[in-house]
């Protein structure tokens, strides 16, 4: 395997925790913070007071309604007297912070990392939540129009459908499959056994999207504890190694990109399979969690990813290949679609799963291959950014 | 440099107008916020007890600020405090001189880890550091911190 980088330290994950996932908590963002990052230290067999800085991210103030809300909820993970700073990349957060929290360990900065992603939508109550997303368009051209997120994701949806041949049908599948994943999460707020003819039978909210295409909107938090390679192998014989990173930005303007692909994830998964020397990631990569806040999203990422032919994922999915039992395993958590999308503590749930799965530790979740290298993903930011993490045991 | 100009009207330009703020949030309160609520409510000032280390604190919170275990106890205190420091408003949000000035304050209490921001209602002129105040609740309590009007001095 050929490496592009020469880091300081290893990094390994050695803990990860969540909350549940609802569509309300009661809980305060700063308690939904500490209770995620209480799992994972507890995972871990560390306390609050052992980490030496805390890397946060969530998605915009106006979820929570507490601006520079990470200075806020990051006092539950104990991000005082600390080094502490909040990342965010809109959606692609959830997967960024774990990137931010690799920077951090890689270069020496700190050794013992408490990763925490937080996000309270239900705070939003006058309009709903999906409101906020108004304000990611261009002001004069086309904000103007009144559009909302799923405005996109439909015009999205169907220049894929168009480009590649895929009907509504083949779509519907992933849901299926996630919801019925989640079913096995112990956090899951959507998990369900749903079939094709449910999907295709919810209403149609935006042509093409119906209801049970898209991901709930939720409250939840997420931890990972991360560490330099000579404090992993003091705490466990177990660490989860970072192999690669990767981010990247595509243009503003979608009317200047090729929707029926996404380039934004091509660029970062090359950057994260250079750094993993990852050379053919549908052989090299056994078990991958990308993006799924609709159920296309998870088809256009596998083909982003270079886990699918351009055009082909839905064939596989047709095929079985990204169930479980699957040859390539695709978001056996349940993804977004069956465990819930608190947008930043989503992605890093993401993250979680591929640690569980690759230590053997996801229970009734685990995936029946044997797994060694593991891909987590998020999209985000004014919906053209990608962020991936590639894991291994 | 042309492309620099200052802009002396709106009227002149093309622009484009809009509100980017959600109308409404409900904010909930925790576990531990709730019964602290529902204590105001009662018209006593609680405490959060962390059970491992014995930390007493406000606000209340789940978890404890000093050791991070979790809390689920409240304690009631004589809910007598003192000033910490305080500042006096004369003029509001729009810059107009207000009829009378409010006074704001952080309170703490003794041997209790943190404190409360609320108005204490005395003569600017009378008030200094290190003064002891207690709360004074409203007739009609809702379970929320404006409860507590405004703490008054202890004579
Ligand atoms: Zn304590």
């Amino acid at each position: 395997m050929k490496t592009n980088i020469h880091v300081k330290n290893r990094v390994a994950i050695i803990g990860a925790g969540l909350t549940l996932f609802r569509r309300r908590l009661l809980e305060t963002p700063q308690e939904m913070a500490w209770i995620a990052s209480k799992k994972a230290l507890e995972q871990a067999g560390m306390d609050f007071k052992d980490i030496d800085c805390v890397i946060s991210g969530s998605a915009p103030d106006a979820f929570d309604g507490v601006h520079m809300k990470g200075e806020y909820y990051s006092e539950g993970a104990g991000g005082f007297g600390k080094l502490h700073f909040r990342v965010f990349v809109g959606g692609g957060t959830g997967v960024f912070v774990p990137i931010a929290g690799w920077w951090m360990v890689a270069s020496g900065l700190c050794k013992k990392a408490l990763i925490v992603a937080e996000e309270k939508m239900s705070s939003a109550a006058d309009p709903h939540p999906q409101a906020v997303f108004r304000h990611i368009w261009d002001p004069l051209i086309e904000k103007m129009l009144g559009p909302n997120l799923i405005w996109i994701f439909a015009l999205e949806m169907h220049r894929y459908m168009h480009k590649c041949g895929v009907s509504k049908e083949d779509i519907a599948l992933v849901s299926v499959k996630n919801k019925a994943n989640a079913l096995d999460h112990p956090c899951a707020q959507a998990a369900a056994k749903i079939s094709v003819e449910d999907v295709l039978k919810s209403e149609v909210l935006v042509y093409p999207v119906n209801r049970l295409d898209i991901s709930p909107v939720s409250d939840g938090a997420a931890a990972l504890v991360m560490v330099s390679e000579d404090v992993a192998r003091r705490y466990t014989d177990n660490p989860i190694w970072v192999a690669g990173i990767g981010f990247n930005l595509d243009s503003y303007s979608w009317t200047n990109r090729e929707l029926a692909y996404p380039l934004y994830l091509k660029k970062a998964a090359d950057m994260a399979y250079k750094m993993a020397g990852i050379e053919n990631p549908m052989k090299q990569i056994d078990v991958a969690e990308p993006y799924d806040p609709f159920d296309y999203k998870e088809l256009h990422h596998m083909e982003g990813l270079g886990l699918a032919p351009r055009c082909k994922a839905a064939e596989l999915t047709k095929e079985g290949v990204t169930q479980r039992d699957g040859d390539l395993p695709i978001n056996p958590s349940g993804g977004l679609l069956g465990v819930g999308n608190p947008i930043a503590a989503a992605g890093l749930m993401k993250v979680a799963e591929i640690f569980w799965q690759l230590r053997g530790e996801a229970g009734r979740r685990q995936v029946k291959k044997p797994v060694y290298t593991g891909l987590a993903q998020a999209w985000g930011d004014l919906m053209q950014v990608g962020t991936v993490i590639i894991l291994r045991r | 440099m042309s492309y620099m100009r200052r802009i002396s009207s709106l009227d002149k330009i093309y622009h484009f107008k809009t509100e980017m703020e959600i109308n409404a949030y409900h904010y909930t309160a925790g576990p531990i916020g709730t019964r602290w609520l529902e204590a105001l409510k009662n018209g006593e000032l609680k405490v959060a007890k962390c059970n491992k280390c014995g930390t007493r604190f406000l606000p209340p919170k789940l978890y404890c600020p000093k050791c991070f275990s979790e809390v689920s106890e409240l304690e009631s205190i004589s809910g007598e405090g003192y000033i910490d420091t305080y500042s006096v408003i004369y003029y509001n949000d729009s810059g107009e001189r207000m009829s009378e000035p409010v006074i704001i304050a952080l309170i703490r209490f003794e041997g209790i880890y943190g404190g409360i921001i609320h108005r204490v209602k005395t003569d600017p002129k009378k008030i200094r550091i290190g003064m002891r105040v207690k709360p004074v609740f409203r007739r009609d309590k809702k379970g929320s911190i404006d409860d507590i009007e405004y703490f008054q001095p202890i004579e």
